[in-house]
Parts: C-alpha cells; structure tokens; sequence
C-alpha cells in the first residue's frame, strides 16, 4: 500500500506552553527497518514516540500507518492498528500477575479472544525469560525483569510497529545483552522498530540507521558509522558525550 | 467480550467465596429483626450495602469518584415514586423504571471519564444539588410533590420490600464478586492503575470506565426505589441526603477497603452499626466525630481493613504460611 | 429597564466578591492538584470572626482584615503540614483530597454549630458611615463598594506575588509542571504550604464581608460556598488563578439576572453553567484544550 512504507512521520510539531519540544519530524519506516532514534536528553525522542504511540496528540503535522491517518485515534486504536511501545522506566500493572499483564494484551489486544490464549501466554513468557514467575506480583519483579514484562506485554499484541524506549537505560551489561538478544528474536515477529536509545554501544548492536535529534528537529538521518563524522551530530551530541 | 473467556479462572473457584459473603448476611438479615426488633434498621443496612457496593464498582474498581452519587439514589426513588402515584405502575417495574432513570442520568456524565477524576466529582456534587433543587422546586409541585414530600401509600408493604432489599443487597455483593474475577473487573484494575498502559494492551478505557459507571448508577437507583418503597412517603430531603446517601457511603467503603470484595460490605455493616449508635448518644458532636474519622481515614488506612482482616483470616487459618 | 441596569451594576460587585472567595480554591489546585472541600468552612469562619470583632470591639471589617488574615494565614500553614504532604504521598491524592477535606468541613461545620448555634447572622450595614453612597448616578450600600474595593485589592496582591516575586515565580513552574519544577529544584513544601496559606486567608478574607454581599452567615452556607466557589473556577480554569476572575463575572451576571427574572431558579444557576461549561469546554473558559481517553 502506498509505496509500501509502513509508518510515516510528516512534520509532526508538539508545544508545551512555549517550548517546541517537536519542531516538524519528520521519519519514514520501510518493511524490515529498525530505526535507532538518537539524540542529547530534551531533543524530543521520548515526545516523538509518545506522539506516535497516542499518549500525546500532535500541534501539527500527521501520522500515517501504512496510509491510513492515526494522529487522531486514541492509544488503544492505535494498538489494534498494530502500534505498540515499551517504557524507559516500564508500566507493569503492580497488583496484577505478571500472567494477568500479559492475559489483558492478549485478551483485549488487535486479534482479542484467542483460542490458545494458554499457549501463547507461555510463549511469550518463555520468549522474555519470565515462565517462572508467572503466578508472581509484578510489581515484586526487578527492573529488568520489568523490562522484559514491558516488551512482553508489547508483544503480545502482535504489533507491526514496535516503538522501544531507552530498554538498556537502567541496566548492567550482562542484562543489556539479554535484552538486545531478545530484540533480535523480536525483529522477527514485527515489521519495523523504532529504538530510541542513549547508550551508543547498545544502538551499534541493534541497528546501522539512526536518525538524531536535537532540539526537537531531525538534524541526521543516515548509517550510524556516518552519524559519528557528522559534524553537527559531534556538536550538538557526541561531543558533549565525549565521544562515546 | 467473548464470554468463552470472560471469566479467566475457573468460576467454580468462587464458590468459597460466594458462600462466604452469603451466609454472614442472611444471618444478620433473618436473625437480626428477631434479635433487635427493628426492622427499618435493617432495611436502611440492606440499602447501604447496595450502595457500597455500587460505589466501590465505579470507585473502587476505576478510581473515579462521583461525589455525589447520591444524586442516583435520590432520582431511583423519585422515579419509582412518581410511577406509581402518577401511573399507577406496578412496583417491581417502576422500579426498574426509575433505575432505568438513574442509569440515563449517569450517561450524561460518561463524557468527563475521559477527565481528571476532579471534574467528574465536582460535576456529581453540583448535579447532586441542582436535581435537589429541581425536584424540591415549588413550581413542578403538581409532578414531585415540591419541598412538601410525594407519597404513594397505596403500594406499601414492608414486609414484601424488605425481602427484595435483603435478596438484591446480597446480589449486589455477588455482581461485585462476579465483576472482580473476570477480564472486565481485571481490565478495570489495571486501568486504575496506569490509564495509558492499559489502552496500549488494547483496552478502550473509556468504554470500560462507562460499563462500570452504568452498573453503580442503576444499583444506586434500584436501591433508591425500595428505599422509597419502603418509606410510602419521603421529603426531598429524605432521598437528597448527601451526608447520609454519599459521604457515609464514601466513608464505609473506604473503611471496609475499596476495590475489594468483601471490604465494602464488612465497612458497612461495622461501621453503620457504630453509626446508629453514635448518632443516638452523641447526636451534637457526629459531625465532628464523622469529620475526624474521615481524616484519619484517608491519612492512615487508605486502603481500608480488608487487608488488615485478610492477613489475620490467613494467620488463623494457615499458621505455618500459605503456599 | 432600570431594574435591568441596576443587576449590570451590582453584578460586578458581586463578580469582584466571588473572584476572592473562590481564588484561594482555585490556587491550592493548581499548585497542589488537591481539591479543599472546606474551602467554604473557612470562609465562614472568618466570617464568624468578623462578626465577633464587631459585635465586641465595634471593629470595622476593613479593620477586622488586620486580624483576619494573619490568624488565618497560621491556621493554614498549620493544617498544611500534618495534611497535605502526607496526602501528597497516597495512591492518587486528587481523588483522596475531596474525602480529606469534606471531613474537615464536617469537623469544622459541627465545630461551628457548637460555637455559634445555627441560626443565621450577619454585619450590620451601619458599620461604613455613610451607610450609601452615590457612584455614577447610582445609589449602593457603601459595605458592597468597599467589598467590590478590597476584593480587586487582593486580586491585585495576588498578580504581584504570582508574577513579580521569586516565590510567584517558583509557584507557577510548579502549576506548570510539577516534575519539571521538581527537578528544576523548586522547593515544593514552602511554597506549597505558602499558597495554602493564601488560600485559606483569601477564603477568610472574602467571609468579612461575605455577610454583607452574599448570604448571611450561618454553619450550613460553608458547603454553598464550596460549590459556588467551584462552579467559578471550573468556569474560568481549574488551576489557572487568575482565571477565576473571568469564571466570576459570568457566574456573577447569570446568577443577578436569573434572581431577577426567574427568582425561583436562580440557587440552581451555578450548577446548571458548571455542569454545562464542563460538558461543554471541560478546560474552563479560558483553559487550554486537555485531552485524554
């Protein structure tokens, strides 16, 4: 459909009060892409995908999935379209089971009612390494294991579109590592990601294009190894990193 | 909702769980009038535990909280009043009727789900007032009887009302019970706890939040109705009582433990029963004293004794741990 | 027709009054997303203090102002700490403030009925000296003027403290964005403790003359109060002060013209606009748009 790109992002604007946190993004997601979404803390990656996922509308500028305009549906719309997202710090429901978090996607998700609801729950626990701690509180569960719940109830929604925020931020290495593995098995299922991330090394692993933000405008789009000569990219981001 | 999976545990589980918020209340309901031969008494506890009930499955289950719920309570009676005296329905229908009334009214207000909960309750109150005002109106006297009460006698029998309010007090616990075991009252728990999550699982949190909305306001006006059944006569101020039909509703919810099952029907038989004997021996001083508990309320056990009972039950029942 | 201009009048006398009496309501939600349901307590009870002044010591209630703020000033701060942190701190304080605070009315309303009885009082006109005066060919009881005066006298303190004053800085940011200005290192409890001072002492303030331009004081006339008080705010914009001025004029000229023409239905007249405003533009008159689903 329409040449085919899965998400588009037309010059999206979003103002609080007197501050532009966007400034007109605009992005183009192909069958296949993961995006990495780069850029200093305040460029607007966080506004962009909660833009996208429906938590905040947009001043100007539209959306489109797969053609079809989603700037105005509310998140659950969104979400039965096949847009789905995790969290920096992750959105478990606390007083529920980590079974009963990842039941409701499955319940009420795109597909809804499934008939091997028992079957794919366990998948999908297995997937993010949390079978064992199906019957537990999840607000009991650690951060990472809040992340992997996060993703997982992400996941079984079945999106197209997997927007994944700051998944590493929070971790150690080794936890770092499980996660980036458990996106690769993720790339399978989805048709496009957008990976919104700080830690360079995590990025590198996950994906070569990456767009960087800074200030709310799009100021690179291309492979990460060009990203890193760009000299706007070095002044406004790499440098104040110091080269990481 | 597919009803192949409306229930995500087997229902069979809710067996204990049904009989144990069964049986208690048909004793206290049966024995008690023996026991303390004041039947009214009993009637106004089986109303209370309807309205708890409803109000726990609006604020309880959605976090929303409409101040003055009342408002329900008081057109479900005026409702059912007006049938009969005007129309001359027969009671169960006007009932129903006038619930039916109740639950229209509270469509008004699904919009301001999609609000902060402030609108929601400041909208309650001020439709609390503005109905009383209408209702208790000189001019539409010829309909509601105005500030000089409405009446319809020609139905009363107390006996028959008291058996419907025990019966449907006790359903209503049930419907509470039913609500918290499937995907609707799971659904509803998590969108209380992160709005924004639960839409990404796919959960239209509006449609929910009103779902729950119209099932408190008609419990409210079905309550509303055998209230004023009961009563063969009312003032306005009798139905419109926001301290009575709201605030000590608000109070033996959140006493007993909102959100849960058993918390809003053991706050109200506790704390209605505390309640009577209050306002017999320190009538001057219940503001107060109501007024203080409130806050030592909210301040010190927001999440009510059911918790705190639990823990014990399960101490007493598995000293060595559960598990 | 005279009758017809006289209502334009007094209309914006009374639209001065209720500005202060709902402002303070109005400030602690916007700085501390709570909602004070005694709102309208206080206001009586500051009423009842000037009654007190003036039937002992003959005081003015211009006069009475001199004592009333500063009493309630303390009381607010006072009841600020043991509340409203540890309030702050619950599951979802927003809904949890409305049952808080209806049972500090209830506490308060019962407190009051024990002092002072229930039966309704109120200042004597003959306090100002002379009792009328003549404005633009208009013949007004001088306590409304003065009420009117002392009421855009307050609302002008108010602008000075929120926008010329590091502190009035710092309480916007935190009606803008309470985690921003939180991280920006916006010191939180003094300034919300602050502006539940002001609050209180603004609700006390307008129950000095409460008496005189809107309805006599009595326990009961709190809760009144409280909804009126709303309706403005709502009207105008919750969490936005100064919005509430323009909440008061609307609220005010409805409310003069219904007393007018349909007497009979003018207590409901608040109720009506704010039920219809919040269905209608639930982020007030002056709010900006808010969504959510």
């Amino acid at each position: 459909m329409d040449g085919g790109a899965v998400l588009e992002v037309n010059g999206i604007v979003k103002r609080f009060g007197s501050l532009e946190a966007l400034g007109g993004v605009s992005l183009s997601l192909q069958s296949g892409d993961i995006l990495g979404l780069i850029g200093p803390n305040g460029s607007g990656k966080t506004t962009l995908i909660n833009v996208v996922s429906g938590l905040l509308y947009p001043d100007a500028g539209s959306l489109l999935l797969y053609g079809r305009r989603i700037d105005r549906l509310s998140p659950h719309r969104r979400s039965h379209l096949g847009v789905n997202r995790t969290f920096q710090i992750p959105h478990p429901f606390t007083g529920l089971t980590v079974r009963e978090n990842i039941d409701i996607s499955l319940l009420f998700g795109r597909l809804g009612n499934r008939a091997d609801l028992d079957q794919r729950a366990e998948d999908i626990l297995k997937l993010a390494g949390l079978s064992e701690f199906s019957e537990h509180k999840a607000g009991n569960l650690n951060t990472s294991q809040k992340k992997m719940l996060d993703l997982a109830k992400a996941l079984a929604t079945e999106p197209k579109v997997l927007l994944v925020d700051e998944l590493a931020a929070g971790l150690n290495t080794s936890e770092a590592e499980a996660v980036a593995r458990l996106l690769k098995e993720v790339r399978k299922s989805v048709d496009a990601m957008i990976v919104v991330e700080h830690v360079m090394n995590f990025i590198k692993r996950v994906t070569e294009d990456v767009v960087v933000l800074d200030a709310g405008k799009v100021i690179f789009s291309g492979k990460f190894i060009d990203a890193v000569k760009d000299s706007k990219v070095r002044e406004v981001y790499l440098g104040k990193a110091g080269g990481t | 909702m597919n009803f192949r999976h409306f229930f995500l545990k087997d229902p069979k589980r809710m067996w204990p769980e049904a009989s144990m918020l069964v049986a208690p209340l048909a004793v206290i309901f049966i024995l008690g009038p023996d026991i303390y031969p004041n039947q009214s008494i009993f009637m106004e506890l089986a109303v209370f535990i309807m309205l708890a009930d409803a109000l726990n499955i609006v604020y309880g289950y959605t976090g929303y909280l409409p101040f003055g719920f009342g408002v329900f309570f008081a057109v479900g009676a005026y409702g059912t009043a007006i049938l009969i005296s005007h129309a001359s329905w027969q009671v169960a229908p006007a009932i129903i009727a006038g619930a039916c009334l109740a639950a229209l009214l509270s469509l008004l207000f699904t919009p301001l789900l999609r609000l902060s909960g402030a609108y929601f309750a400041i909208s309650s109150l001020a439709a609390f007032e503005a109905f009383y005002l209408i209702f208790s109106n000189t001019q539409l006297t010829s309909l509601t009887g105005g500030p000089y009460g409405i009446s319809f006698t020609q139905v009363y029998n107390a006996n028959l009302d008291y058996t419907a309010a025990v019966v449907l007090a006790i359903a209503s616990a049930i419907v509470v019970l039913v609500i918290s075991k499937s995907t609707f009252g799971i659904a509803l728990q998590a969108i209380r706890e992160d709005r924004f999550a639960v839409e990404l699982a796919g959960v239209s949190s509006l449609r929910y939040r009103t779902y729950a909305w119209l099932i408190s306001s008609f419990i409210s006006g079905i309550a509303g109705g055998l209230f004023g059944w009961y009563q063969g006569f009312f003032y306005p101020e009798a139905v419109f009582n926001l301290t009575e039909f709201s605030v000590l509703v608000i109070v033996f919810v959140l006493f007993g433990g909102k959100g849960t099952v058993f918390g809003p029907v053991v706050g109200t038989v506790i704390l209605f029963l505390v309640y009577e004997i209050l306002s017999l021996t320190f009538s001057n001083s219940l503001l107060i004293i109501f007024g203080l508990l409130l806050v030592v309320l909210v301040l010190f056990i927001p999440n009510g004794i059911e918790p705190l009972l639990r823990k014990a039950a399960d101490l007493l029942l598995y000293p060595d741990g559960r598990d | 027709m005279s009758l017809f201009v006289d209502a334009f009048v007094t209309s914006i006398l009374y639209a001065a009054f209720f500005s202060i009496a709902a402002l303070g309501l109005n400030l602690v939600f916007g700085v501390m997303r709570i909602v004070n349901l005694a709102h309208g307590e206080f206001l009586v009870m500051g009423s009842y203090l000037a009654i007190a002044l003036a039937d002992s010591y003959g005081f003015n209630p211009v006069v009475s102002l001199a004592v009333v703020v500063p009493v309630f000033l303390a009381i607010g701060l006072l009841l600020y700490f043991p509340l409203v942190p540890r309030l702050q701190k619950s599951g979802d304080p927003e809904m949890s403030s409305f049952i808080l605070f209806f049972g500090v009315s209830y506490a308060m309303e019962g407190l009051a009925v024990q002092l002072f009885g229930v039966s309704y009082q109120s200042l004597q006109y003959n306090l100002f000296k002379p009792i009328h005066v003549e404005i633009l060919g208009y013949v007004m009881p001088t306590a409304w003027v003065v009420t009117a005066a002392v009421s855009v006298a307050a609302l002008a303190l108010v602008y000075f403290y929120l926008y010329r004053t590091g502190l009035g800085l710092q309480t916007r940011a935190l009606m803008i964005n309470r985690d921003e200005a939180m991280a920006n290192g916006v010191n939180i409890n003094a300034v919300s403790a602050i502006a539940f001072g002001f609050s209180i002492a603004l609700a006390a303030s307008a129950g000095v003359f409460s008496s005189f331009i809107s309805y006599p004081t009595s326990p009961s006339i709190g809760d009144t109060f409280t909804l009126i008080s709303f309706a403005i705010i709502i009207i105008g914009a919750l969490g936005n002060p100064l919005a509430t001025v323009v909440g008061a004029v609307v609220f005010a000229y409805a409310y003069g013209y219904t007393e007018i023409y349909a007497a009979n239905w003018s207590s409901i007249v608040p109720f009506i606009i704010l039920i219809a405003v919040i269905l209608a533009r639930p982020q007030g008159l002056l709010g900006r748009k808010a969504r959510e689903f």
